[in-house]
């Protein structure tokens, strides 16, 4: 049993040593239209899963994004490029259509109405 | 006298529904808050401490249940570090909370606040929860609130079910997609045990919608895997059904009506390998069969000042028979409970930054065994009245003081004064101190129908209605801090609590080959009749974006005052150490999620060494306790989930710790005096494989 126990302590530590916690971070802000929590979800996923995303925050206040990232592993025109690819435009690049329309009728960022129910 | 209690539960009944027909109004007008506090508790970590909150209070949401391997609300606490979970014996595969080291029914136990592990069900209530019917428990450490009762002295434990309106609306689908009319759960594991979960919604129109929660399990098998004779797991079977109503009227009024149906068997004790037919066996059985109706009323003020009213009536009927030992001779329990409970409370803000709750609440209860007898029977009626006042002058800053009274039809009048404080020194930092005094009545016997599993004498000749006075006062002082390292979050809590009964049942197994239960007062020398000490300390922090990490250790300290062990009766009673209780306790626990769902799991749980009871013959000149050895359990699990379903494979006890002996003297159960099972310290089963899956349709 004590064994085990420190067998399991010893792959915590692994965990820990190989991580990417050590990596070179990056912060950065831009901008990305969206509306809601549910966007938010949306937005924060995209870029979670992009390589060498550490960190994402969108605020819904303000429509800003801080995203820690290592560039090493992408560039912040993927973020970008992340983003838009799940309907959300930014000021570098816009949502195609067919992403756009994906999203939830909530979501609808573009649209007058539902932006005044915001 | 039969048809008095029908007629009184009638009226309760009308007393209730009959606000309803008095707001049957039309319009489509939706609450917004409670959709939006669902959506709040999806997007938290898995267990967070409520922040705001005057009391230490932690949600335990979806994301942390679906990490328990199984199956009911008893096991829905392995990988909390605050809440321990274990076997009362060896036979009845009944499993029991402690917190602070302290058994779970000083803690409120109740599902959507009103009160479920009380009188017959504190036995075995918690394995009357099915998993899958939970949408988030919320654990309160330390003494509750007066509002919600007087018995919260360790904390307070409430779990909230699915709710109808939230999973017809697709608010709170299952894997956050929305979805969720219809939730259907199987699992089985090595052992054969089996349980089928459904649960369907449906809104039947704005106003109104309806959801059934429904479970059956079976353990159809009778495994002895450490050859001691005696089955590991008990047989059982379960059949559990809640159907309830949801009505959300003009005016902020709403109404949840529900009727909840229970048949529970558990038969355990000697397989029988190799005894010649029509050997009498040492067998343990355990049945109840329960119906409850619980009646929710409300209304909050729509506009002006911040105003509510609710109401809350149950009732039910419950009934146990449970026998212990070879056919005949043994003891056969057959009792049962009425109950009714009425609560009414309003709560209003007169000015900003102060609020007030009042209200009464009744308990009521009849107990028979099972005759008409008045004198075998055991009435008790416990009205009460409660005020709390809520002062908040600043954002950073909560007061919350409470008191409560009841007049309890046998123990008197009953004060409960409470006081919660809440201080935020600085963003991120929160400080909280609580103090207050519980109190409830014992069933001793019942609580711990376990306890009957040896040939120990019952020398203290108690009956199952026999009743005990319990009271303690309870302190707590907690620090929170939710920092923010590299980018990401955690929390690390620092907590000491002292629990301090003034009156207490002691079970005592410390006498060689007797079994006593006795009421014991603080005394002088003392100052307590029992006390629990407790320092904790937790960190919660995301490595990466995938990785989860929890640490926990807990120092806890509990004893009792016992009688002493000769027979004069002068002699003061003296002080030890509560058996089956460590004092040190750890837990490791690590979660990893992959981008395409997959989620792993594994938990280690550290127990330091337990005092046990004398069992056997006590040598002379030998140590006075025996002790334990320490051990570990490690349990893991991976889940894949997929869009409207998931998978899940996992291990129970992976390092395959055992008790050895778990029913001592087992192989001479029928003729030895040390026959006992009831002194389990760890894992009775070895390691243990399941598979479940949960679809949402």
């Amino acid at each position: 049993m004590l064994r085990l126990s420190k067998l399991f302590a010893t792959l915590l530590l692994v965990l820990v040593a190989s991580s990417s916690a050590w990596a070179q971070k990056v912060e950065v802000r831009f901008w990305v239209d969206g509306v809601c929590g549910m966007c938010e979800e949306r937005i924060e996923t995209a870029l979670l899963n992009t390589k060498g995303v550490w960190a994402a925050d969108w605020n819904e206040k303000t429509h800003e994004v801080v995203v820690v990232y290592n560039p090493k592993k992408t560039t912040e025109l993927a973020l970008h490029q992340s983003v838009a690819a799940v309907g959300h435009d930014t000021k570098k690049v816009k949502a195609t259509d067919v992403a756009y329309a994906k999203v939830h009728g909530c979501c609808k960022y573009r649209s007058k109405t539902v932006r005044d129910q915001h | 006298m039969r048809a008095r209690v029908w007629a009184f539960w009638g009226l309760l009944l009308a007393l209730v529904v009959l606000p309803l027909g008095a707001n049957a109004q039309q319009d489509s007008v939706r609450r917004k808050g409670e959709l939006g506090e669902a959506q709040v508790i999806e997007r938290r970590a898995a267990t967070a401490i409520d922040y705001k909150d005057p009391g230490l209070k932690s949600v335990i949401g979806q994301a942390e249940l679906r990490k328990a391997a199984c199956c009911n609300l008893s096991e829905s606490f392995e990988t909390n570090a605050s809440v321990d979970a274990s076997f009362t014996d060896a036979v009845t595969g009944t499993r029991q909370i402690e917190l602070f080291g302290l058994a779970g029914k000083y803690a409120q136990i109740q599902t959507e606040m009103v009160p479920l592990v009380r009188g017959l069900l504190a036995n075995q209530g918690l394995s009357f929860v099915p998993g899958t019917w939970i949408e988030s428990i919320q654990l309160t450490k330390g003494i509750g609130s007066v509002v919600n009762g007087h018995e919260s002295t360790t904390g307070q434990i409430n779990v909230e079910l699915l709710k109808p309106e939230v999973l017809a609306d697709g608010a709170k689908g299952f894997a956050q997609e929305g979805r969720g009319d219809l939730r259907l759960n199987a699992y089985v594991n090595n052992a054969a045990r089996t349980e089928v979960n459904a649960v369907w919604a449906h809104r039947l129109s704005p106003r109104w919608s309806v959801g059934l929660l429904s479970h059956g399990s079976a353990r159809p098998l009778a495994l002895d895997m450490n050859h001691d004779g005696f089955m590991d797991n008990p047989l059982g079977a379960q059949g559990n059904a809640l159907f309830r109503a949801k009505w959300e009227g003009a005016g902020g009024w709403e109404g949840q009506y529900s009727v909840h149906g229970l048949l529970d068997s558990v038969r355990g004790g000697d397989v029988g390998h190799g005894a010649a037919p029509g050997t009498p066996l040492w067998r343990s059985g355990i049945r109840h069969n329960r119906l409850s109706v619980t009646a929710k009323t409300g209304w909050v003020a729509q506009r002006g000042r911040e105003r509510s009213f609710g109401s809350i009536v149950n009732l039910s009927t419950t009934r146990q028979r449970a026998r212990f030992g070879l056919p005949g001779t043994g003891l056969v329990w057959n009792t049962g409970q009425q109950s009714a409970l009425v609560q009414l409370l309003y709560q209003v803000e007169p000015v900003e930054g102060l609020s007030f709750t009042g209200g009464t609440s009744w308990y009521a209860d009849l107990f028979d065994q099972g005759t008409d007898i008045p004198e075998e029977q055991l009435r008790v009626s416990a009205p009460g009245a409660f005020l709390e006042g809520t002062w908040m002058p600043v954002e950073s800053f909560t007061a919350v003081a409470g008191i409560r009274v009841d007049a309890h039809s046998l123990y008197g009048t009953q004060w409960s004064p409470r006081l919660h404080l809440r201080w935020s020194p600085a963003d991120r930092h929160v400080v909280r101190l609580a103090a207050g005094r519980g109190w409830r009545m014992a069933l001793p016997y019942l609580e711990q129908l376990g306890y009957q599993a040896s040939n120990r004498v019952n020398a203290s000749g108690g009956q199952p209605l026999s009743a005990l006075e319990e009271s303690a006062w309870n302190a707590g002082l907690s620090y929170v801090w939710n920092f923010r390292l590299n980018y990401r979050s955690g929390t690390f809590a620092l907590e000491l609590h002292q629990t301090q009964f003034d009156r207490v049942a002691v079970y005592d197994l410390w006498k060689p080959q007797m079994r006593l239960v006795y009421g014991m007062a603080s005394n002088e020398l003392w100052g307590a009749a029992s006390a629990s000490s407790s320092l904790s300390a937790t960190l919660d922090y995301s490595l990466t974006k995938r990785i989860d990490v929890r640490l926990a250790y807990r120092y806890q300290d509990v004893w009792s005052l016992y009688v002493p062990n000769s027979v004069v009766p002068e002699e003061p009673p003296v002080r030890q150490a509560v058996p089956f209780v460590s004092k040190h306790r750890g837990m490791i626990n690590v979660g990893y999620q992959t981008r395409t769902k997959w989620h792993w799991d594994a938990t280690l749980q550290a127990f330091g060494r337990k005092p046990l009871p004398v069992l056997g013959i006590q040598e002379p000149g030998g140590p006075t306790v025996n002790y334990s050895p320490a051990f570990a359990v490690i349990n893991g699990q991976v889940r894949k989930e997929f869009r409207f379903a998931d998978v899940y494979l996992g291990v129970e006890n992976a390092g395959n710790v055992r008790q050895k002996n778990p029913v001592f003297d087992a192989h001479s159960a029928a003729t030895s005096p040390y026959f006992d099972a009831t002194a389990v310290w760890g894992p009775i089963f070895g390691r243990m494989f399941y598979l479940g899956t949960n679809v949402a349709l």
